[in-house]
């Protein structure tokens, strides 16, 4: 069921609005996802990020803007006449239907004919482990089942793209995990086009070749998982990917390309940055990122503080300590343990935090061109 | 403990009680009339003093109840029609427009349950008076409409409020336009519903006497007709008509259970 690679689609969306009497949805939205690519829709709810999804599969008018699919502009056109696939976060399975009438629904739209359908409907269902299930209903399948038939009839037409709208969100925690890598894998044999709507960040970052972060209608940071976790450009991406710190400086001195900042009791901090001197900026720093000791390090290539720690989660794999610095302000720091004689830190120890000045990122309220 | 559960007895064997004195109370006028339509003699008497079907021959040497029970069917299949038309445009609108108002349309579209049937007939009367229409055809297809639209609307509300509009969408990705999404989704869940509803506002097409009474000009419906008659004649024919209007009511409850299940009625 490989697809020759002419079929998956190019999406272009070129400054996209949406607009609802006075509410802006989506504001000035503009995404290049190439053919193949698995780019997820990532913020909170209310972001937009549904909306965008609707507008690509026709259900959500644009105020403004363009969207092409290949090479056609498909702005106009009806959901009907845009061969998507598109799998509905309550699946949408009709339950009137047999597994295998809801499956070839997509074919007998089409006018395949019925000796052809068949096969068709035979070859995607065992593509997604369904054998076997034809004559069942979907109130007879379970909630993992129901999904693959959602997932199987979207894709038994051979889409140019595939909409996911948070399609594994009603699954439990252990088989949503399962099916994140199973969709990931059979994304990648396919080479469908797929654009995957989640509001859980650590889903975008399993499934994404790219993940667009999305605030208040508009797109905050486009990139792959590791940028989009690694170089948070907004505060907001920090905020909502991954755990961070934010910790507020003031710029000293800058020259081109690098900043020196003054952040308070921490010293001077060189950062890539282009703020103005004398403004206020603010630092994320990832809390994996912090090393702890009890010996004051010798290293001053780092940059180091001095805590107690005022709380502690153990959580298994890492354990996080909640450190109030002698400069006043909150750390948190996780610590990977990696056996069980790793150091354990008391509430109420006072203890050594450093971590690089690379890690050090500078971060700005909306973006750096907000 | 044990008390408690004496209590617990005692309350369903009350229950029970009622329930089957609800049951009786409900049946013996219907098997009183029943009965009364095989009567020999040309009397209500009960218990009959023999067995005769002269009284089911009789409603056919009254052409008034042939020609009345053919309009009464006219008019309810015609009303029926409409109202399931009328009744799932509403629907839809309700389920799945969110308006202001919406509360307020959907309390004066089930209006007809709750203003005695009286007034509603009396309103017509006035209205088609001031409009100078004397005619009974049209006047009472406008009042049938009206008394069976809360039926119609109510099932349909109720099913249409379990059909998300995801799987119209779903059906629309796939390939099928607007209105072919409607039919193959939506429209076939809510076939129960629809055969349901219109059983329902067929029968109460059928039945109603009471704001029918008043839009009477030239042609009555069977109802108005068995009342004139038993004004008129004290024969055991009104029983046999009777008999013969439970006998296609309780068809008409048997076929619904056999389609579509009682339940999805109640929604």
């Amino acid at each position: 069921m490989k697809m020759k690679n002419g079929r998956a689609k190019r999406v272009l969306l070129e400054n996209v609005s949406v607009r609802y009497g006075s509410v802006s949805a989506l504001n000035n939205i503009s995404l290049d996802i190439q053919p193949g690519e698995l780019v997820s829709l990532l913020g909170p709810s209310g972001c937009g990020k549904t909306t965008l999804l609707r507008s690509i599969a026709g259900f959500a008018p644009l105020t403004t803007g363009e969207i092409f699919i290949g090479e056609e502009a498909c702005t106009d056109l009806p959901p009907s006449k845009r061969n998507l696939g598109m799998v509905f976060q309550d699946y949408a399975l009709f339950p009137h239907m047999t597994v295998a009438r809801n499956v070839a629904f997509g074919l007998k739209m089409r006018r395949v004919p019925l000796e052809e359908r068949h096969p068709a409907v035979e070859r995607v269902l065992a593509l997604l482990s369904l054998d076997g299930l034809e004559e069942r209903y979907p109130r007879q399948l379970s909630g993992g089942q129901q999904q693959r038939v959602a997932l199987a009839r979207a894709l038994v037409v051979e889409p140019g793209v595939l909409l996911l709208d948070e399609p594994l969100a009603a699954l439990d925690k252990k088989l949503r995990e399962e099916m994140q890598i199973e969709l990931r894998s059979l994304q990648k044999r396919i080479g469908i086009t797929t654009i995957f709507v989640t509001h859980d960040q650590e889903e975008a970052l399993t499934l994404s070749d790219r993940v667009a972060v999305l605030e208040k209608g508009r797109i905050v940071q486009v990139g792959t998982p590791v940028e989009v976790y690694e170089n948070p450009q907004s505060k907001f991406s920090g905020l909502f990917v991954g755990k961070s710190n934010f910790i507020e400086g003031k710029v000293i001195s800058c020259t081109e390309g690098a900043t020196v900042c003054d952040v308070s009791g921490i010293g001077r901090v060189t950062v890539k940055s282009t703020a103005g001197v004398g403004t206020q900026a603010q630092f994320l720093l990832r809390p994996e990122k912090v090393r702890l000791s009890r010996e004051k390090p010798l290293t001053l290539e780092r940059n180091c503080v001095y805590g107690k720690v005022e709380h502690l989660v153990y959580l298994g794999m890492i354990t996080e300590y909640h450190l109030e610095t002698e400069q006043g302000f909150q750390l948190v720091a996780t610590v990977l343990n990696v056996n069980q004689s790793t150091q354990n830190f008391e509430i109420g120890e006072s203890i050594w935090a450093t971590w690089s000045p690379d890690d050090f990122i500078q971060v700005f309220p909306m973006g750096p061109n907000g | 403990m044990r008390k408690g559960t004496g209590t617990g007895k005692g309350l369903k064997r009350l229950s029970c009680l009622l329930g089957g004195l609800v049951v009786i109370g409900m049946f013996i006028p219907l098997l009183v009339v029943f009965v009364i339509s095989f009567n020999p003699g040309n009397e209500l008497i009960f218990p009959p003093h023999g067995f005769s079907l002269r009284w089911y021959s009789n409603i056919f040497h009254h052409a008034s109840f042939l020609s009345s029970f053919h309009f009464s069917i006219i008019l309810g299949v015609v009303a029926t029609a409409v109202s399931l038309i009328v009744g799932l445009s509403g629907a839809l609108v309700l389920t799945r427009r969110k308006f202001r108002g919406a509360d307020i349309i959907s309390g004066l579209l089930m209006s007809p349950l709750v203003v005695p049937q009286v007034v509603i007939g009396i309103g017509f009367l006035s209205l088609f008076s001031m409009m100078h229409v004397y005619h009974s055809i049209p006047s009472l297809l406008a009042l049938h409409i009206i008394i069976t639209l809360p039926y119609t609307l109510r099932v349909l509300v109720a099913n249409l409020s379990r059909c998300p509009v995801s799987m119209e969408e779903a059906a629309m990705v796939l390939g099928a336009g607007k209105y072919r999404a409607f039919v193959e989704t939506t429209l076939r869940m809510i076939k129960p519903g629809m055969v349901a509803s219109a059983i329902f506002a067929f029968v109460t097409s059928f039945d109603n006497f009471t704001a029918s009474q008043f839009l009477i000009w030239d042609r009555a419906t069977l109802p108005i007709e068995i009342y004139a008659y038993i004004t008129k004649e004290n024969d055991p024919t009104v029983a046999a008509v009777s008999s013969v209007l439970i006998l296609m009511t309780v068809g008409l409850v048997i076929l619904m259970e056999r389609w579509v299940g009682l339940e999805t009625v109640t929604g």
